[in-house]
């Protein structure tokens, strides 16, 4: 059907054009994050970051800090503490995402009042996303929160650490592992999360030492987590005496990687080594098994989810996995589990769940531990002794022993990094 | 050459689901000069409708097993079923009382029912994505390097089939000459009797259709299906038939193809992260030169 001139015919360009560029501004916004990455790169391009142990030096400054310098937060009375918690409710980064408001949550129902004083989350979907995690920060700006979990994703903290640091805002993220994030140099932000730096290196390690593999081709969402990881990878893998034969990338939201496929299988290797989240690794380890390549397939924390599993049509078989820290000793990180397992039937205890709920738990504990009643019954917060207590922290918790070095990086002590390998459709822990 | 050859056929794969979907942009463009948003999530309730089919079969019987061809038929046809019924809903709701308002805001309605659809499936779904039962084997023609799923072999020909019956029904049934009618001049054929709402209708109900269906084989394919699968094919499509020329069916077609198959070579050339800049890069080029698209028709100036 060939169209006409039509009686509105002279509209027709600038119309189209209009609805192109439509299409384009729907189309960056959805990738956002790829041009939020080589802010990111340029800002990790500054050195690596070298977990310092300089934890328990913060302690000391945190009781000589002037009250109210930094700002106060004030409850009035009858009023609750809202707990802010920017993660990914919306697109399909949400099979992540919710898990972590629903273990953030679950940690505000161990600790449901703070000197007679509700604490009440407050979720905003941040989409994994720039502009989207600085709205969310926005919002819970304006709804006054007392602190913020989050933003879920590397790309949406290193965008929304600046309307926070602006408030004086403790922040914690469980699941933001990019370099850059903490190179913002922003002092009210944390995070449970190890560094990239620690696990890109664990798994080159891994990979290259314990497996054996020499030749990885590196794959990654165009994120600033999944490229970011995969740089440290690569750095580290080519240090081992590795070889990395080429970095491809896939498209976030497609499902079929093909051709992405065809060029890894002509090029040979014998690892694939994946950064990025769970939708795009299954299509990426299915359609490796369903090609034939039989090179080893090699994942992080962004996939380490059962649901990744069960989207691989079975071709997840022996894959590796990095997890990111757990503890030794697995009684807390059991509690936990069991905990999650009876507060939400039928689900399986998620990927960052244990980081997740051990930051809100220091979050509360912060708060309780820095707030008092003033003489009209308001609960006052004072925002520095608040930052300083968590920079202080030891706590013994699900995820392991966190302390924060003076950049706010989890250091690595008392916890390991877990790889899992799947047997059988489980993760069964190799290291 | 094995591996260009292999590429050649994922791109096919690829290209004819941007065909498919293409064409439902370029008959509503044809009819209505509006671009329709919201047909690639017609796409994602189809690939879903045809999930949830396919799943109750698997749980609750072994037909599955035994007459897949009947319930992967079933599942097609629900698919269709669904995406009509909702394309119906969206022109009579969303559309149709948008008719004589500037032209921009039915764009903005159709964005509106995308982002609807889309969190309404992803709230049904929990944002869990959802894995296709294994009824088609996942079981493939090898030739030296080169590989082919049967379920991929049955997308290619569907996408073809598909195509056909499309341009049968536009060429030498009545609707379609109502359709090509309404589309040349919407004024004039409304004075010679063919009813132009019910036109519209049906233009859209086509355009679902192939949309739902392809929905389902789609989802056979890639197995797993999520509430943001319809967005990136849907902008692909939208791009593939401005490249064919938007309102024409055969540039609908040849611009899936080419799009799909540029993309997967370009992966092979420059990697998977310049694939879309190829291709966009192509589209300005081609608009420049030819801003009617390949396909389609040059405007007459307007004296």
């Amino acid at each position: 059907m060939r169209t006409g001139r039509g009686s509105h015919g002279w509209l027709r360009a600038p119309l189209i054009a209009a609805m192109l560029a439509a299409a384009t501004v729907v189309a960056l916004a959805c990738g956002g994050t790829s041009s939020a990455d080589k802010t990111a790169t340029a800002v990790a391009g500054g050195g690596g970051s070298t977990p310092a142990s300089g934890a328990t030096s913060a302690a000391t400054s945190a009781a000589t800090t002037s009250a109210g310098a930094g700002g106060t937060i004030t409850i009035k009375k009858g009023d609750s503490i809202k707990i802010g918690i920017s993660t990914t409710l919306t697109t399909d980064n949400a099979q992540l995402g919710l898990p972590i408001r629903d273990s953030a949550l679950l940690a505000i129902k161990d600790k449901a009042t703070i000197k007679g004083f509700t604490v009440v989350g407050d979720p905003q979907d941040d989409q994994c996303a720039a502009q989207p995690s600085v709205d969310a920060a926005n919002k819970l700006i304006a709804d006054k929160v007392a602190a913020v979990l989050g933003p879920m994703c590397s790309g949406g903290a290193v965008a929304a650490l600046d309307p926070y640091s602006k408030q004086n805002l403790l922040v914690i993220s469980s699941s933001a592992t990019n370099p850059s994030v903490t190179q913002l140099g922003k002092k009210d932000f944390f995070r449970t999360a190890w560094n990239d730096a620690t696990q890109g290196g664990e798994m080159a390690k891994y990979a290259y030492t314990t497996l054996g593999k020499k030749n990885a081709v590196l794959v990654n969402d165009q994120s600033v987590y999944g490229k970011g990881l995969m740089d440290v990878f690569k750095a580290a893998f080519i240090k081992l005496g590795g070889k990395v034969v080429s970095e491809e990338a896939v498209t976030v939201g497609e499902k079929d990687f093909s051709p992405t496929v065809t060029k890894i299988k002509g090029e040979n290797p014998d690892i694939v080594v994946f950064g990025g989240f769970i939708a795009e690794g299954a299509v990426l380890v299915r359609q490796l098994g369903e090609a034939g390549v039989t090179a080893s397939f090699m994942g992080a924390d962004g996939i380490a989810d059962q649901k990744w599993i069960d989207q691989s049509g079975g071709k997840a078989e022996g894959a590796y996995v990095s997890r990111g820290p757990k503890p030794t000793d697995t009684t807390l990180y059991d509690k936990y589990v069991a905990a999650y397992k009876a507060a939400y039937p039928g689900k399986d205890a998620p990927q960052f769940g244990e980081q997740t709920y051990d930051a809100m738990h220091i979050i509360l504990n912060a708060i309780e531990q820095v707030a008092t009643v003033n003489a009209n019954g308001d609960l006052v917060i004072d925002k520095d002794q608040l930052i300083a207590a968590v920079k202080a922290v030891n706590y013994q918790g699900a995820s392991g022993q966190i302390q924060f070095n003076d950049v706010g990086d989890r250091t690595v002590v008392g916890a390991v990094n877990e790889i899992d390998q799947v047997k059988s459709g489980k993760f069964v822990r190799v290291q | 050459m094995q591996e260009w050859i292999q590429l050649f056929i994922d791109g096919l794969t690829i290209g004819g689901v941007y065909a498919v979907i293409a064409l439902g942009y370029t008959l509503v463009y044809g009819v209505l000069r509006m671009i329709n948003f919201a047909h690639g999530e017609l796409f994602m309730m189809g690939a879903f409708t045809g999930y949830y089919t396919l799943n109750g079969f698997e749980k609750h019987s072994s037909l599955n097993d035994q007459v897949p061809v009947f319930t992967i038929g079933l599942a097609i046809v629900l698919g269709m079923v669904v995406a009509v019924v909702l394309a119906i809903l969206m022109e009579r709701i969303a559309y149709r009382p948008l008719r004589h308002a500037p032209r921009l805001a039915p764009l903005i309605s159709a964005i509106g029912v995308s982002i609807f659809l889309r969190n309404v499936m992803l709230r049904v779904t929990e944002a869990q994505g959802k894995v296709y039962p294994a009824v088609f084997p996942r079981t493939t023609i090898e030739y030296g390097q080169i590989h082919v799923l049967y379920v991929q072999i049955f997308l290619i020909t569907l996408s073809l089939v598909f195509l056909l019956l499309l341009y049968l029904f536009i060429e030498r049934t009545k609707i379609g000459t109502a359709i090509r009618a309404v589309a040349e001049d919407r004024g004039t054929a409304a004075l010679m009797g063919i009813n132009v709402d019910r036109t519209i209708v049906m233009t859209f109900v086509a355009g679902a259709a192939l949309a739902g269906a392809s929905g389902v084989v789609y989802g056979m394919y890639v197995t797993t299906v999520t509430s943001g699968m319809g967005f990136i094919p849907g902008i692909k499509a939208f791009t593939a038939a401005v490249l064919g020329g938007i309102g024409s069916v055969p540039g609908a077609v040849a611009g899936g193809y080419f799009l799909g198959i540029t993309e997967s070579l370009t992966t092979k050339v420059f990697g998977a992260q310049y694939k879309d800049v190829v291709a966009f890069v192509l589209l300005v080029g081609v608009l420049i030169f030819r801003p009617w698209g390949i396909f389609g028709k040059r405007e007459d100036k307007r004296a």
